[in-house]
């Protein structure tokens, strides 16, 4: 793999930052929550930029990935950035019944029922991952998902994967 | 070889320059491996900064490119362009938005930085596991398949058929028309519907490009868009119709006679028989389930009526097979058998009819050749019209009934213009532009409406019907002669078939369903196959013949003759190398765009098919599905380049 | 969205009485008779061969499939151990091609769901196959076939006959309620039966019935074998406390995962021996998941360590992920774990939690669709806010 040396410098940059920018771990004592929120391209994403056009304002705490459809997302992406240390997941696609794809998103809802289901008995605080039906014209409502979710992660507290160790 | 990646981040002017530092995140990601340049740039999709990047590719030589700007919804398509002309792959560039969803929604400059930075940091993740693409161009056949020769087969058929593209036209019944060519006068023009259509079954009999198939079916469809094969199954017919002339000859001493079906039941026809006068092709068929030879007597009266031998009863089945590119269906619809809501009494009470029948004793080419007459030989004396017959129980507005109903009512009118009308009605639907005014003016002529919510019931009173409406303890009573139900149209009987031959989906009522209800209201989830007319939902014959317009276009637009078609670049790949057979992606795959291998027993997605949505590709346990441009190990670098 | 048919053991009792067409004795242990009953249809070539439980020499027990009549004394077909699904052998023999001449197949209910649960994936197929199955005690641990088993077979079979839980079973069969097979052609009532003296045979299908057509035995009412039915279920419930207990979510967390799963080796035994783990390569061993470079990298700059094997935890929560909505909680990830993980219990547990959720019983029927390959619009209203 030609990209290994790459994302293994990467990782080190990320964790260490240069001076002047801050990761947001650590932004001057206080937490801040690291949400990874898998977009999709035709709802979501569309009404996060809509977010953005009409200048809301929310938490810097998500970053978002673009997939064409909620149902491209897998729950082991989900599970992955979980381990990975990810405080929370987002995944947000267009409401049941406005899928772009017809019917994907309702795969989507049954598969998280699924994955919230085995989070939830596993004790793995169901809370940090989060899926929502935000559609392009709900800018507002993306804010609002964002807001709230930073706020209940900022509750619960930095994700317990970080510091296990043996995982 | 290591990938050099270029990581160029768009200050947009202001937009992003002033909210995000973007001279910190270049000078942060240089020392990065794999990046061998950051910039920033003022404006990167000004004709400018385009020029900028494509010298960065050449110069530079990248495989890689990076741009953190705007929303990709933007000017994504614009930079790959440039990608291209650079000579790079354009999936080789990954854009990450830093200015609707980071500047323009984080006031603090310094968090808004972090933030940026961590997008850029993802994408440069990705970056190196992007993947070239290439566009694929399938050849195709530009001939389309329609099923139904009502009218908005007609105009899917006329629309279409030009130099370069042949139509096939398969029609059940044996001849072409649909419902409209058995209307007298059809609303809001009040023009005579036979002389409005014939023109276009003229031309489309007659057009050199337009195969017709009357008395035939769609027996099997193979293939995807672009590249269907479709067998056509032409039943025998008995009558050559080459050599027939449709004098009539053979109706004459054909013994057996049977209710005639296109006339809805109203008359009788014989077994050798033409639907209506003036159905076309004007040549007779043999009803064979009827006629005495097919069940074992010997005759031959037809056959030696006819004076140009064209009758043969050894005429067979035929199945053909044609190849296409689309596939339009225009199967039409029926009404409801108000038989099954007994207490309209149809069925049971004579001069109970419905609309349709209605609208055959007013046609001129009808059983009383125009004569609106009861059973007893007379002219009505009174009418009543009674709207919504099962919308309730089929939990749908037909939404053409009032106006056909009112159409009905006034051409009565003016027919019997001393006969009591009323109109039963729940609603009133009259929406579109000429529609009110057919209301208000048999309001005026004095058709009496009652507002009856679905409460009448119909029985038999002294030789005349009684319609009792409204509650029980306050119903009241009206007597009339006859009683005409407008009932729910539904999907004609052969689309739960034709649906199984496609394999494309129904609504919860039985129609085809369409792909968007706004806004491809007449394409089906299969692509290349669309749904047009009553067949897609109840409308009349204006919106009929604008949805296969619509399809048309669509498919003028998509398959030109001598051209190929251009494929969806990011669609999923299986690797049958992992995968276990076990269906879970077939089942999903809303556009039926996966089939299995049978040899192999593995899944195989149809490129022309498949629109990239990945839901096949996360429900699959062994990761045997690959979504292009958004592949696991490209997410999970973008999830990794975030989540740290 | 829920199933009509329920999930409760009474809604089998229900559908068990209903399928129930006619009910026979025959005066010998349920072994004995199945052979008698094997090889007379055998002999009228009703069927080609048998899969049964087999012992195949001194302490050694496998499923096998006979098809010489000579060698039916070698099946075991009630003897409570399990060393593998049979669900999932019939799937590798049925996989390529179905079976071209009849086969009786013996096997229990969790191995007849797994089965019915693989044709659903397209991993097996049920034609030419005739299907026995019994009201089940539950298994032994397969590592009492070693030693002790004909100590332990006689405390359990007295549980058997007064609708009891032994002791020495799986933990997975101690909390089993779907003990009654469904699907199945023919049933032995065991539970609640004298097995040393007698054999209840009921005959659920036309199938059944056409290929025991000839069989001369009286036809019996319905024995006393609800009451034992009814007291294992109870039984049963009274023992998830106890095996459950320890993963009860509280208990769980990301501190209690990991030392629970502290002791996995990575062997991938569990996902092997699972037998609606189908997948002809496994996701969870493909390289860019166990040694991607830059993940390990991550981990050790992360947490400044790395375990090894690594994922252990992405493996096992991953396959919940898989495999709860359609696992039959057989018990054999458990009992194949070299170091006594108790992963059955756990599968088992949220195994219920998943498929309650969709009104699901795994393999309870081959004709219903796994609940993540299809949706109703209107449901599941609370998921997604």
């Amino acid at each position: 793999m030609a990209d290994d040396g790459a994302a293994r410098q990467l990782d080190k940059e990320i964790l260490s930052p240069k001076p002047g920018i801050q990761s947001p771990a650590e932004g001057g004592g206080d937490f801040q929550p690291r949400i990874v929120g898998f977009l999709c391209n035709w709802c979501s994403y569309a009404g996060a930029d809509l977010a953005g056009v009409t200048r809301l304002k929310m938490p810097p705490s998500m970053v978002a990935i673009r997939v064409m459809c909620s149902s491209r997302v897998d729950p082991l992406f989900v599970l992955k950035a979980f381990l990975a240390g990810a405080d929370g997941v987002l995944v947000a696609g267009c409401h049941p019944g406005d899928c772009h794809y017809q019917t994907g998103n309702y795969y989507t809802r049954r598969r998280f029922a699924l994955t919230l289901k085995v989070l939830e008995e596993l004790g793995l605080e169901a809370n940090r991952v989060r899926l929502s039906w935000v559609s392009a014209s709900e800018g507002g409502r993306f804010a609002e998902v964002v807001t709230e979710f930073t706020e209940t992660i900022r509750k619960a507290g930095p994700n317990p994967a970080k510091t296990e160790v043996f995982l | 070889m290591a990938e050099r990646i270029g990581v160029y981040v768009c200050k947009c002017g202001p937009n992003i320059g002033d909210k995000v530092d973007v001279d910190a995140i270049v000078d942060d990601v240089k020392g990065i491996e794999g990046v061998a340049t950051a910039k920033s740039h003022n404006l990167l999709c000004s004709a400018d900064g385009l020029e900028f990047l494509k010298s960065e590719i050449e110069g530079e030589k990248l495989t890689r490119v990076v741009v953190a700007a705007c929303t990709p919804k933007m000017y994504e398509q614009k930079l790959m362009r440039a990608c291209e002309e650079a000579g790079l792959n354009p999936f080789l560039m990954q854009m990450t938005n830093i200015r609707e969803q980071c500047a323009w929604v984080t006031p603090d400059k310094a968090l808004a930085t972090r933030k940026a930075r961590s997008l850029v940091m993802a994408a440069i993740n990705r970056a190196p596991l992007l993947e070239p693409i290439e566009r694929k161009e399938i050849e195709v056949q530009a001939d389309v398949l329609v099923v139904g020769g009502g009218v908005a087969g007609l105009e899917a058929c006329l629309s279409l058929a030009q130099k370069g593209r042949k139509v096939y036209l398969v029609e059940k019944s044996p001849c072409i028309g649909g419902l409209a060519a058995r209307f007298e006068e059809v609303y809001p023009t009040m023009e005579c519907a036979p002389c409005m259509i014939a023109p276009e079954l003229q031309e489309v009999l007659q057009k050199e490009n337009i195969e017709v198939f009357t008395h035939s079916e769609v027996e099997e469809t193979l293939g995807s868009f672009g590249n269907f094969s479709v067998k056509i199954r032409r039943k025998a017919r008995y009558v050559s119709e080459e050599a027939c002339i449709g004098c009539g000859a053979c109706f004459e001493p054909c013994p057996v006679e049977v209710s005639n079906e296109y006339d809805e039941g109203l008359s009788k026809r014989k077994a050798i028989y033409v639907p209506f006068a003036g159905a076309l092709p004007n040549v007779p068929v043999i009803d064979k389930d009827n006629c005495k030879r097919f069940k074992g007597e010997e005759c031959r009266a037809c056959e030696q009526a006819c004076p140009f031998g064209a009758i043969s009863f050894d005429d067979k089945d035929e199945v053909i097979e044609r190849k296409v590119g689309a596939i339009i269906l225009a199967t039409g619809a029926t009404l409801l058998d108000p038989k099954a809501l007994p207490q309209y009494g149809y069925g049971k009470l004579d001069n109970v009819v419905t609309a349709l029948q209605l609208e055959r004793l007013n046609a001129s080419n009808g059983p009383t050749g125009g004569k609106v007459l009861l059973k007893n030989g007379k002219e009505p004396k009174s009418i009543a019209f009674v709207f919504c017959v099962g919308r309730k129980e089929k939990e749908y507005c037909s939404g053409i009934c009032c106006m056909y109903s009112i159409k009905l009512a006034h051409i009565m009118r003016e027919k019997l213009p001393d006969a009591k009308l009323y109109c039963f009605y729940s609603d009133i639907c009259v929406p579109k532009k000429e529609h009110q005014q057919w209301y208000d003016r048999v309001v005026d002529q004095g058709v009496e409406f009652i507002r009856s919510n679905g409460t009448v019931a119909v029985t038999a009173d002294k030789g005349k019907l009684a319609v009792k409406h409204g509650t029980d303890s306050s119903g009241k009573t009206v007597s009339v002669d006859m009683v005409v139900l407008a009932p729910a149209v539904e999907p004609s009987s052969d689309i739960e078939k034709l649906a199984g031959i496609l394999d494309t989906s129904r609504d919860d009522h039985g129609f085809f369903c369409e792909e968007h209800a706004l806004m491809k209201p007449f394409a089906t989830a299969l692509e290349g196959v669309f749904a047009v007319g009553s067949c897609q939902g109840p409308k009349d014959i204006g919106d009929a013949v604008a949805q296969a317009g619509a399809a048309a276009g669509r498919v003028l637009s998509r398959l030109v003759p001598g051209e190929k078609l251009a494929l969806e670049p990011m669609v999923a790949v299986v690797d049958e190398d992992l995968c276990s057979g076990c269906k879970t992606c077939i089942l999903l795959c809303p556009y039926s765009a996966i089939t299995r291998d049978k040899e192999k027993g593995t899944s195989v997605v149809d490129e022309a098919l498949c629109r990239g949505c990945g839901t096949c590709v996360a429900a699959c346990p062994s990761g045997a599905i690959t979504a292009k441009q958004f592949t696991r190990e490209q997410i999970l670098a973008e999830i990794k380049g975030v989540a740290k | 969205m829920h199933n009509a048919r329920g999930t409760t053991h009474e809604a089998y009792c229900v559908e068990r009485e209903a399928l129930s067409m006619k009910q026979f004795q025959v005066p010998r242990p349920p072994d004995d008779a199945l052979r008698d009953m094997l090889a007379s249809l055998m002999d009228k070539g009703k069927v080609g061969g048998v899969f049964a439980l087999a012992q195949t020499g001194e302490n050694s027990y496998s499923y096998a499939l006979i098809t010489d009549k000579k060698l039916l004394d070698h099946i075991v077909p009630t003897l409570p151990l399990m060393p593998a699904n049979a669900g999932k052998m019939v799937s590798r023999l049925t996989m390529l091609e179905p079976v071209k001449t009849p086969i009786a197949v013996i096997m229990r209910p969790c191995e007849l769901r797994a089965l019915f649960e693989l044709v659903k994936l397209e991993q097996a197929r049920l034609d030419n196959l005739l299907f026995i199955s019994y009201t089940c005690g539950g298994v032994l641990e397969m590592k009492t076939a070693k030693d002790g088993l004909q100590l332990k077979l006689e405390e359990y079979w007295k549980q058997v006959k007064t609708g009891g839980v032994s002791e020495d079973m799986r933990d997975s069969c101690r909390v089993c309620e779907n003990f009654v097979p469904t699907g199945a052609d023919i049933t032995l009532t065991l539970v609640g039966n004298d097995n040393g003296k007698q054999t209840t045979v009921q005959v659920n299908s036309e199938k059944g019935e056409e290929f025991l057509a000839g069989l001369s035995y009286e036809l019996t009412e319905a024995g006393p074998e609800l009451e034992a039915l009814d007291s294992m279920r109870k039984k049963r419930a009274e023992q998830k406390p106890d095996v459950f207990g320890q993963f009860a979510a509280e208990e769980l967390g990301m501190a209690g995962l990991t030392a629970l799963f502290g002791r996995c080796i990575g062997c991938h035994a569990c996902g092997r021996a699972c037998p609606v783990c189908y997948c002809s390569s496994c996701h969870f061993e493909a390289a860019e998941n166990e040694f991607d470079p830059s993940t390990l990298e991550t981990e050790l700059t992360n947490r400044g360590a790395l375990r090894l094997p690594t994922g252990t935890l992405y493996y096992q929560i991953g396959r919940l992920f898989h495999v709860s909505i359609s696992c039959v909680g057989c018990g054999m990830c458990s009992d194949v774990c070299p170091v006594d993980i108790p992963v059955a219990s756990l599968f088992a547990k949220l195994a219920g939690s998943v498929q309650g959720m969709f009104g699901y019983v795994s393999g309870r029927d081959a004709e219903e669709k796994i609940p993540t390959s299809t949706f109703e619009m209107e449901e599941l209203e609370e998921i997604g806010a």
